[in-house]
């Protein structure tokens, strides 16, 4: 019961500081204060960290009951559980990333300072936080599925932060068609698990020393749930084909490029797929499946990323080739590996994303401290390609695979011609029947 | 029998509308609406809250059941939209129409007469009308005319034909009245129309109340056909995912507005066609979100268009920084619409997808998608009104008076959204009270006297 009450208190917290930091929005702007709100981000913040620390500590001596639930609200037929899983792994995950929020807020401090939309930025931030800490402690897809949708928002609006400019925006909105389409993977596989009666309740499995969706009674009902949160998972990590937004994600701040891409959101997906260890394991078809979709996101993300001309995109194809691996990692078994993966790689790359605005003084920084030209480095995969194939490769990673392309006209485009057909024969009825006569 | 609170309060309308219209321009005509609506959320607040002691006769003046949120809901709305209504759209006649429209409203909800109901429906439809005549250049009130005279034609006929036994014919008539009134696929034509061309005020004091839902909800207690059933969520499954398609494609905000409402209304007419009690409970719990939400969403979108004129969504074309109240009020009702998790539309939705999942599972599958394009076209709908211009137009953000019709709307949408036990109680208490009245199928004695016919089941 302790060890529930703290992780939920750490649950909260954020949620209640993104709550109150939107209502002091409401206010002028000359009335606020940046102080203040950097204050409210980071006590929130430190109140979760420290909860999940003491549950940390207390979770060997304490008998916890797995996926404890505190009810949201009740009918006489139904109840919406709040399922918290206070297991090892997901409170270490938590900590991480309440550190990184909080470290990623002490940054931007300095970085947003008189920026027009510092206020927007650190209730998007806390918001953000409150969604992962939702996704990584709940213990139930239906709980897990209100901070899936939190973070997918809170992404679009930061991509689309300088909203004076069209691209920003552009980006920001295809982000986000991109996480609906695949959000319907996640809530169709609600819907399916609620009609199988399998439920959506992770629970202790054999396989797993965390809570995962049990694969006991996997019928093929259960079966396409799993590729539908396969699905669900693709669009939030990046995979092929759905890979193209995250490179122009990049417009938003580099602080929040670095959280979302870098280190947090683009890892949920790799996340839930451990959630759904069991349920891959025991059908050979998602082994394959993930492992092939791991596999094609590396290498497109590997050829791709020796293209780009500015460091944003070369980090953004990184977090996705590093990311594809991490996914062949689970399809492959390796959970240890992939979770110590996630953390090293969310690490590294959100300090490189960070360290990104100052490449140029760095690089001449190094130059001039080496006395000579940084020699270059990583052309294993070039010269292992035979001549001929080498022009074909470079097309394909200039175009960028020519995903979006296959995207936008292949399935689209179709579905806006169908719709904007509809609406003209709309037009055209109502004219006829108002008696117009254009 | 006729519930007192509503006709108390469709009475203070009528007065309301008459006021209004003795008015000497638009400006007097909306001080003295909003003091009217005032009064009557003041009263309608009172008798939500004290006024099951009070007994008048033999009748209690509270409604039973969830006509209670109903009456509640009506006043707020009202109190609202003229509160809104911007003068450029709205002269005292159309203020004195939107009263009407609320009282017949009132009066559809206070009654289990079948044939109040009928004269309710109907008149309600030529008060919109005459709104829309009004406006010549506009031109759409020939349109209106075919599909809401249609509907109105069908309801009367089901009445007839149900007066005289015919059961199965009177509910086809019924049902192709609901559709048609609901804008339900593909009768939807009218609806996106209406929505682009008449004053804001007027398409949600005729829309919003949603008759058709109602009258669907009332017909399937009174025949517990599963065929019904069945034909009644897939046109509502098919008109959510429709509109919802339709809805991206869009390129003027006003008829993306439509679509989007009307993919949500599709979702209460699925709910409303799951028959068991978690699903209409969640279908009524989802009006009450969708009718405070949409018509939040649907006023700022008239203040917009006060300012800006026609509002395209074709490109980003804003800039949030003049006008951020109006700006994130938008952004919160169109979440709030949509069912966004930490709004009440979201409990809602989840409650009555559990409520429907075991009967439809393949038709909540449509809605998933529905619901997930509805959430992407917000979004978009926000960032092609508020950002991508760089110097901001001189534009004046919502006064003290919107403000307040705006957080009366959106407050109880989050409260609830975070504790959402706060609108379950009240709703499960009264739904438990007692159910909707349906109309009661005619006996041979009844047909002899007209008033024993209007009785409760």
């Amino acid at each position: 019961m302790f060890i529930k009450s703290l992780v939920l208190v750490g649950v909260v917290a954020p949620v209640i500081c993104a709550v109150v930091l939107g209502v002091m929005l409401w206010r002028p702007r000359q009335q606020l204060r940046e102080e203040l709100f950097t204050r409210i981000v980071f006590a929130s913040f430190a109140l979760s960290i420290i909860c999940y620390l003491i549950a940390l500590i207390a979770l060997p001596f304490a008998t916890v009951h797995m996926g404890s639930q505190v009810t949201w609200f009740d009918l006489p037929h139904y109840h919406y559980s709040l399922a918290i899983a206070p297991d090892a792994m997901s409170l270490i995950v938590a900590i991480f990333s309440a550190i990184l929020v909080s470290m990623i807020g002490a940054f931007s401090r300095r970085y947003l300072h008189r920026d027009p939309g510092y206020f927007r930025f650190y209730l998007f931030l806390s918001l953000f936080g409150a969604g992962v800490e939702i996704i990584i402690l709940s213990s139930s897809l239906d709980f897990l599925f209100i901070g899936w949708e939190i973070v997918g928002f809170t992404s679009a609006m930061l991509i689309a932060f300088f909203y004076e400019r069209p691209k920003p925006v552009e980006h920001g909105l295809r982000a986000f068609l991109t996480y609906r389409i695949c959000d319907v993977g996640l809530l169709s596989a609600l819907v399916i698990l609620h009609h199988s009666e399998h439920g959506t309740l992770f629970v202790n499995n054999q396989t797993t020393t965390w809570l995962a969706l049990s694969n006991t009674d996997a019928s093929s009902l259960v079966i396409v749930a799993g590729f539908l949160l396969v699905w669900a998972a693709m669009g939030k990590s990046a995979q092929v084909p759905l890979s193209g937004w995250l490179p122009r994600a990049m417009e938003g701040p580099t602080p929040s490029s670095a959280i979302f891409y870098g280190a947090i959101s683009i890892h949920l997906g790799a996340f839930l797929l451990l959630r759904l260890a069991p349920l891959i394991a025991s059908d050979w078809r998602m082994q394959i499946s993930v492992l092939l979709i791991g596999l094609l996101t590396a290498l497109h993300g590997s050829l791709s990323g020796r293209v780009q001309s500015d460091i944003k995109s070369v980090l953004a194809y990184a977090s996705i080739t590093q990311v594809g691996v991490i996914w062949m990692e689970i399809a492959l078994g390796f959970y240890t590996l992939a979770v110590i993966h996630m953390i090293g790689h969310a690490a590294l790359r959100s300090l490189q994303i960070l360290r990104s605005p100052s490449l140029l003084h760095d690089h001449q920084y190094l130059e001039s401290a080496m006395g000579a030209t940084i020699p270059r480095a990583a052309r294993h995969i070039e010269n292992c390609l035979p001549y001929s194939l080498r022009p074909w490769v470079y097309r394909h990673g200039l175009e960028r695979g020519v995903l979006d392309a296959v995207l936008r006209f292949w399935f689209l485009a179709p579905v806006l011609a169908w719709a904007r057909w509809f609406d003209r024969m709309d037009q055209r009825w109502a004219r006829w029947l108002n008696r117009e006569t254009n | 029998m006729v519930y007192l609170s509503h006709i108390f309060i469709a009475v203070l309308y009528l007065v309301g509308a008459n006021w209004a219209l003795c008015s000497a321009d638009a400006v007097i005509a909306r001080q003295r609406s909003m003091v009217t609506a005032l009064i009557a959320l003041m009263v309608a607040s009172m008798i939500t809250v004290f006024g099951s002691a009070v007994l008048l006769g033999e009748q209690p003046l509270l409604p039973a059941g969830p006509s209670r949120f109903i009456v509640l809901t009506l006043t707020l709305l009202t109190f609202s939209v003229v509160s809104f209504a911007p003068l450029q759209t709205h002269r005292r006649q159309t203020f004195s129409r939107i009263f009407t429209l609320m009282a017949l409203a009132l009066g559809f909800f206070a009654t289990t007469s079948l044939w109040a109901a009928v004269m309710c429906w109907s008149l309600s439809a030529v008060v919109a009308w005459l709104e829309l005549k009004s406006h010549k250049s506009r031109g759409i009130h020939r349109m209106f005319a075919w599909y809401q005279f249609s509907a109105a034609g069908f309801f009367l006929a089901g009445a007839l034909l149900f007066s005289f036994g015919a059961v199965s014919p009177a509910l086809g008539c019924f049902l192709l009245a609901i559709s048609l009134r609901s804008g339900v696929f593909p009768w939807q034509s009218w609806f996106t129309h209406f929505f682009e061309k008449a004053p804001m005020g007027i398409v949600i004091a005729y829309v919003i109340p949603q008759f058709g839902f109602f009258s669907e909800l009332m017909m399937l207690q009174q025949e517990n056909s599963r065929v019904l059933a069945v034909v009644i969520a897939s046109l509502g499954a098919l008109t959510a995912f429709v509109a919802a398609l339709l809805g991206i494609a869009q390129q003027e905000s006003r008829r993306a507005l439509a679509y989007l409402i009307l993919s949500q209304s599709g979702l209460l007419t699925f709910g409303f066609a799951g028959q068991t009690e978690l699903a209409v409970q969640g279908a009524l719990l989802c009006w009450f979100s969708l009718a405070l939400s949409c018509t939040s969403f649907a006023l700022l979108i008239a203040v917009l268009e006060a300012r800006r004129g026609r509002l395209l969504i074709n490109r980003a074309q804003g800039n949030f920084s003049h006008t951020p109240r109006i700006a994130m009020g938008f952004l919160l009702a169109g979440f709030a619409s949509v069912g966004f998790p930490l709004t009440l539309g979201f409990a809602a939705e989840d409650i009555l997808l559990q409520g429907t999942i075991s009967q439809y599972p393949w038709l909540s599958l449509m809605l998933a998608v529905a619901m997930a394009l509805n959430g992407f076209n917000v979004l978009r709908m926000f960032f092609m009104l508020f950002t991508g211009r760089k110097k901001p137009a001189d534009e004046v953000d919502i006064g003290l008076r919107e403000n307040i019709a705006l957080a009366v709307l959106l407050a109880p949408l989050f409260l609830s959204g975070l504790l959402p036990q706060l609108a379950l109680q009240p709703l499960l208490h009264a739904y438990n009270e007692k159910q909707l009245n349906a109309w009661q199928r005619p006996q041979p004695t009844m047909l002899d006297s007209p008033q024993s016919f209007f009785s409760l089941r």
